[in-house]
C-alpha cells in the first residue's frame, strides 16, 4: 500500500464516529461495505470474547490495564463493564460466593465469575477487538470518503502529485 | 452435557474451556483477519479471499511455534547436559 503524503486529510469525526460503534466511521464516511466489514470483525471479537469468557473478562476496575485495550472498542466495552458491575459483582445474576481474605467479614465474589483459560481467552478477545477498532478507527479519519468502487482502496492524498 | 444445559451465554464463562481452549485461535485468527483485511484491501471485493488467506497463515504460524516448541522442550531440553 503506497505511503500517505503530506496532503493526507485527517478527519477527526471519522475517527469519533468508528469509537462510538465499529465500522461506523467507514460507513458514515460512504464507504459501507468496507465499515460493514470492519464492524464485522471487531464484533466477532468483541462477542466472541464475552461468549467465551462471560461479561466478567471485561472489567475496567479488576483489570484495568487489559481495558485500556478493551475500551477501544468504544461505548460497548464500558457497557459490559458496567454490566459486570451491575449484574455479576452485586449479586443479581448469580449467588455470591464467600472467599477467605483475612479481612474481618472477608470477602465475596460472584458464582459467574471468569478463570482460568476461559477468563484468559475472553479478556484477550475483547482486548483485540479494543486494538483492531483503533486500527479501523484511524484508517476511518484518513481515509477518502466514499473512495471504494469508484478509486479502490486510496486514501485521501494518495497519487496526488508530488 | 448439563453444564451446557445450564450455561447462561455472555453472563457465565463457557462450560469446559479447559478441555478445548486450544481450538480458540481459529475464531481469533478469523476475527483478526476480518478487522485487519478490511482495513488492508485495496479492493473491498478481495475482502473474503483474503480473510481466508490470512485466518490460514496466522493458524499455521501458531501451530509452526507450537511444534517447534515441542521438539524443542519435549525432545531437544532432556538430552542436553545436566550440568
Amino acid at each position: 500500500m503506497p505511503a500517505a503524503t503530506s496532503e493526507t486529510t485527517f478527519r477527526p469525526l471519522g475517527a469519533l464516529l468508528g469509537w462510538c460503534f465499529p465500522g461506523l466511521g467507514h460507513i458514515v464516511a460512504g464507504n459501507v461495505r468496507r465499515g460493514v466489514y470492519a464492524m464485522l470483525g471487531i464484533l466477532t471479537l468483541f462477542l466472541g470474547g464475552i461468549l467465551v469468557g462471560g461479561i466478567d473478562c471485561v472489567d475496567r476496575k479488576e483489570d484495568s490495564l487489559w481495558f485500556v485495550g478493551q475500551a477501544g472498542c468504544g461505548p460497548i466495552a464500558f457497557a459490559a463493564s458496567f454490566a459486570n458491575d451491575a449484574l455479576l459483582k452485586t449479586g443479581k445474576a448469580a449467588p455470591m460466593i464467600e472467599m477467605y481474605s483475612g479481612a474481618p467479614g472477608g470477602a465475596s465474589v460472584s458464582s459467574f465469575k471468569g478463570l482460568a483459560h476461559a477468563n484468559e481467552f475472553g479478556t484477550l478477545f475483547v482486548f483485540l477487538a479494543g486494538l483492531l477498532n483503533v486500527c479501523v478507527l484511524l484508517d476511518a479519519a484518513v481515509r477518502e470518503p466514499r473512495s471504494d468502487g469508484v478509486r479502490a482502496g486510496r486514501r485521501a492524498g494518495e497519487g496526488a502529485a508530488p | 452435557m448439563t453444564g451446557l444445559v445450564a450455561w447462561t451465554p455472555f453472563l457465565q464463562p463457557a462450560p469446559a474451556v479447559h478441555a478445548w481452549w486450544w481450538m480458540l485461535v481459529l475464531p481469533m485468527a478469523l476475527g483478526v483477519a476480518m478487522a485487519y483485511k478490511a482495513i488492508r484491501v485495496k479492493d473491498v471485493s478481495e475482502w473474503p479471499k483474503a480473510v481466508l488467506r490470512m485466518s490460514a497463515q496466522i493458524v499455521a504460524a501458531i501451530v509452526g511455534i507450537a511444534v517447534g516448541l515441542y521438539l524443542l522442550v519435549i525432545l531437544l531440553l532432556p538430552h542436553l547436559p545436566a550440568e
